[in-house]
Order: C-alpha cells, then sequence, then structure tokens
C-alpha cells in the first residue's frame, strides 16, 4: 500500500471501531464483517452511511442488498469502497 | 410532514395488490418461525381484518432504483394520552442482513414521531431477530423488558425483548444515521 492508502487504511478501521466490538489495533483487512468484527444489519447500515459521509463512497448500502455478507471482509470493503473514494473530510 | 423518499430508499402506503403477499408470507414456515402468525392460517378476509386493527400508519419500504419491495412497517397500538405507541418490522428476506429495510425503518420513525407526539416507541422483538440490530443498545433504544419463554417457534422457546426507542435519542441518532439519506 503506498503511504496515502495506509493512512486511509487506517482511518478506516478507526471508524468501523467505532461501530465494532473490536478495537481498530486488530481490525485486519482478512476480517470478517460480520463474525469476526461482530457488525449485525444496524451497524452494517452504519458501516454504509460512514463510508458516504466521511469517505466519499456511495455505492456500499445499495450493493449490501447483493453482496455475500457473511463473506465480506473489512479489506475488501476498503479497496472496492474507499481506497479510491474522493474523501469529503 | 416528513418526507418518506430517502435517495435510496422510500416508503409507500400498502395497495391492494401487497396483501396476499403479505397473507403468504405471515403463513409461510419461514415467516412463523421468527414471529408471524406462528403456524396458524386464518382465512384471508379474517387476516385481512385482524391486520388493520388499531393500526395508526403501516408503509412498505422500496428501494428507489428498482421498486424492489424490502419489507413492511408498521405503528400501532397509540396510545395518545400517555405518548407512546407500537412499531413492527416485517423484512421480506429476513434470512439475510438487510441494511437497506433498516434505513427504511429509520425513516418510518422520523415520519411517526413527525407525525405525532408520541414521546417513545416500542419495538417488541422474538430473540433470535434481536441480533440483526442488537449494536443499537443504548444508543438508539433501550432494552426495557423482556419477558421469557414468550414465544414457542420452531420447536422452542423464545423470549421476546421489549425495546424503546426515545424521541430525544432518536433524534440525535438520525441526524447522524440517516444525514446521507436525506441530502
Amino acid at each position: 500500500m503506498t503511504e496515502r492508502a495506509e493512512e486511509a487504511w487506517r482511518e478506516f478501521a478507526a471508524a468501523v471501531a467505532e461501530i465494532s466490538i473490536v478495537p481498530a489495533e486488530e481490525i485486519r483487512r482478512d476480517s470478517l464483517l460480520v463474525d469476526d468484527l461482530g457488525l449485525d444489519s444496524l451497524a452494517l447500515a452504519e458501516l454504509a452511511m460512514l463510508a458516504e459521509t466521511e469517505f466519499g463512497s456511495d455505492n456500499l448500502l445499495e450493493d449490501l442488498e447483493g453482496l455475500d455478507v457473511p463473506r465480506l471482509t473489512a479489506g475488501l470493503v476498503f479497496d472496492s469502497y474507499l481506497a479510491t473514494a474522493p474523501r469529503r473530510v | 410532514m416528513p418526507s418518506l423518499h430517502g435517495r435510496r430508499v422510500y416508503l409507500r402506503a400498502p395497495i391492494p395488490d401487497d396483501y396476499p403477499d403479505l397473507y403468504l408470507r405471515e403463513t409461510s414456515s419461514d415467516r412463523s418461525a421468527l414471529g408471524g402468525l406462528a403456524g396458524s392460517t386464518p382465512p384471508y378476509e379474517e387476516w385481512l381484518r385482524a391486520r388493520s386493527a388499531g393500526v395508526l400508519c403501516q408503509h412498505i419500504a422500496l428501494t428507489t432504483a428498482a421498486n424492489t419491495r424490502l419489507g413492511l412497517v408498521t405503528a400501532f397500538g397509540a396510545d395518545f394520552a400517555n405518548g407512546h405507541a407500537h412499531l413492527a418490522a416485517l423484512s421480506f428476506a429476513p434470512e439475510r442482513p438487510r441494511p437497506m429495510f433498516l434505513i427504511g425503518l429509520g425513516i418510518f420513525i422520523d415520519y411517526v414521531f413527525g407525525c405525532w407526539a408520541f414521546h417513545k416507541l416500542y419495538l417488541d422483538v422474538v430473540e433470535p431477530n434481536y441480533a440483526q440490530f442488537a449494536s443499537g443498545a443504548g444508543q438508539v433504544f433501550e432494552v426495557e423488558g423482556r419477558l421469557k419463554d414468550h414465544h414457542y417457534l420452531g420447536g422452542r422457546r423464545w423470549d421476546q425483548i421489549i425495546l424503546a426507542i426515545h424521541r430525544s435519542r432518536w433524534s440525535e441518532f438520525s441526524a447522524r444515521w440517516l444525514g446521507g439519506e436525506r441530502a
């Protein structure tokens, strides 16, 4: 990862930690959102809203309807929706 | 009156074409296992009469992009003297996480608090369904009661959990949570 991408990952992990049962430093790219990070439907919706308002990614909420959510990892969400999104804050 | 339209989810009142599907969902074995009619199959006309009793308002939640029906949200049992009412939420895909339906439920709660001066709304949840939004305890709602072994579903007993959504706490959460949807 580039320095910018690493910084974005740390910010993402910190944001996820606020809605997860796991502290930011323990969130890995292969952490499963549901089984490892304990995100339920409400927390997933909050993650999608957070991705939108703070990270500038518009599609996660709608895509969660079709994705295999139990297999989603933090790294996959970050790479697909956040790594290249224009920051809004 | 609060808007029923978000950017990706909107609500509309049920129309006659919706009811046969709702009847089938509430009488199916899958639905019964998580709090529908618990196995009984009342005649359609009787079910239709009973389901409107005490209802204050109800809406179907749909996606804006494809008009995919996400679920049904209902407010009922309004007690205007004491300022509270009950909510029910029926997801049309209960077997999988459905964050967009929860956005629809959020729009509905905004609507109910905006139309009537309730100070809190109760949501009765069968124990296995609670796991879908347990993370909201303490920030979106309070767990105000638990009826032990209240339901017999799928061959075992389950608790009924009584949640309360307070107006003051909801407005704070809604601004943060639904802000992107209202933009």
